[in-house]
């Protein structure tokens, strides 16, 4: 049951990866985005022409976005795992997993605001929408450190049987130095590094999708490496220690 | 005759990271030469008001840290862990001067109005630069974490896979520098 559970945790991450981008892209058509360089009467007829479907595609987000919780809370148990004990890098793991659907839930706020009244004056449309992008693309930090506590942790792990692979390690730091560029979008309106660019949005989403699958793959190995620990331990006769 | 068995250096794992880095670097020349295709003689124009001997200046440093990153992995293997350090210093030295010499470069960049808005060709040199740039300060991190490992009596295996993989990503900070080089400084 409990293997069962933790597994499902896993597959749910992904899943929400999955609900995410047909939300976004399929039911609000926030992505591609739009671009920064657009004024704001531009901007605003965006939000009144597909008002509707912006607006179901992001409260379906903030209904569903929590949904990437239990992959999160894997996630902090596999570090907590790792370190032994509850210190201080699976409770910032466990800390900065709480802000994780925030990303999405506070810009969905936000990008439905914009798309609320489409009769109101076309710059607070557009001062909402920059806020949307600002907290979608922008807001990597919190991801990027939670991404470099695993590998670290991954990487200090001298257990016998380590929970996760060694090459996890390196997978994940490219992640990281990959997702650093989106927190320049607040510095352009154009090129490769505005909210719409190649280097801060494309490639930053795609080893996001990437990284949110081969890191489900890994945290299902990495349940059945703990159980087969608690079977021998109950072989064993041994205590288990108290998750 | 018995083949001794092929070695890779570092772990493999490091070598995900290596190409994953390298791949989408190579996204990045892509999407550089697609823009430069847009508007060649801009590209061209802007391209002479680079300053070359800066950038061969930077070039040749990084082609001697590398060199010297070689020299000192080969030296902890051999565990001369005075020469290892000696030259782990020397690569160091050499990254300082590279990120110096770029700040150099920015601010005369800059202060001449050669400003990333100006048109397409100096926001590509910044952003490529930069993004460049940023991969050799963490590269100076990595040469710092080598040489604590330098000062270590013996090292176990793992332990020397890691310095061989930061010394290899050392290797990729300098080999994605000449590429960049070329094709923003020479490349016609």
């Amino acid at each position: 049951m409990h293997v069962t559970i933790e597994k499902a945790a896993a597959w749910l991450g992904v899943a929400m990866l999955g609900g995410f981008l047909v939300m976004f892209w399929f039911i609000a058509g926030l992505i591609p985005p739009m671009s920064p360089a657009l004024t704001a009467e531009q901007t605003a007829r965006i939000y009144s022409d597909h008002g509707l479907r912006i607006r179901i595609g992001l409260a379906l987000m903030l209904l569903f976005c929590w949904l990437f919780t239990p992959f999160l809370a894997l996630l902090s148990r596999q570090v907590r795992r790792i370190e032994g004990y509850w210190g201080v890098m699976s409770l910032t793991q466990v800390m900065l997993s709480v802000t994780f659907p925030f990303g999405f839930a506070v810009c969905a706020v936000f990008g439905v605001a914009a798309a609320y009244r489409p009769e109101r004056n076309p710059d607070v449309t557009q001062a909402l929408s920059d806020l949307f992008w600002f907290i979608f693309v922008g807001l990597v930090g919190p991801l990027i450190m939670q991404v470099i506590i695993l590998a670290f942790c991954v990487f200090i792990d001298r257990r016998q049987v380590p929970s996760f692979p060694r090459w996890f390690v390196y997978f994940n730091i490219w992640y990281a130095m990959l997702g650093v560029p989106g927190c320049a979008i607040y510095l352009f309106k154009t090129g490769p590094l505005a909210w719409n660019g190649m280097f801060a949005f494309w490639i930053p989403l795609t080893v996001f999708g990437i990284w949110m699958i081969v890191t489900a793959i890994m945290l299902t190995r990495a349940v059945d490496v703990e159980a087969a620990e608690r079977k021998a331990r109950a072989a064993n006769r041994e205590w288990e220690p108290a998750a | 005759m018995i083949r001794p068995a092929p070695h890779v250096p570092g772990e493999p794992g490091v070598w995900i990271f290596l190409f994953g880095d390298m791949v989408v670097f190579g996204v990045f020349f892509a999407t550089f030469m697609y823009q430069r295709a847009q508007a060649p003689e801009l590209f061209d124009a802007s391209r002479h008001t680079l300053n070359i001997a800066i950038g061969l200046t930077n070039t040749l440093v990084l082609l001697t840290s590398s060199l010297l990153v070689v020299t000192a992995v080969r030296a902890i293997r051999l565990s001369q862990r005075g020469a290892a350090q000696l030259m782990l210093a020397g690569a160091l030295v050499c990254g300082l001067i590279f990120i110096g010499l770029k700040a150099v470069e920015y601010t005369g960049k800059v202060t001449a109005g050669h400003v990333p808005t100006q048109n397409n060709f100096y926001l590509y040199f910044f952003i490529l630069t930069g993004l460049h740039l940023f991969h050799v300060l963490i590269g100076v991190g990595v040469l710092i974490l080598l040489m604590t490992q330098a000062r270590r009596r013996n090292l176990t295996a793992t332990r020397m896979a890691v310095v061989e993989g930061g010394g290899c990503f050392w290797h990729l900070v300098d080999l994605l520098w000449i590429v960049l080089f070329a094709l923003l400084y020479l490349v016609s």
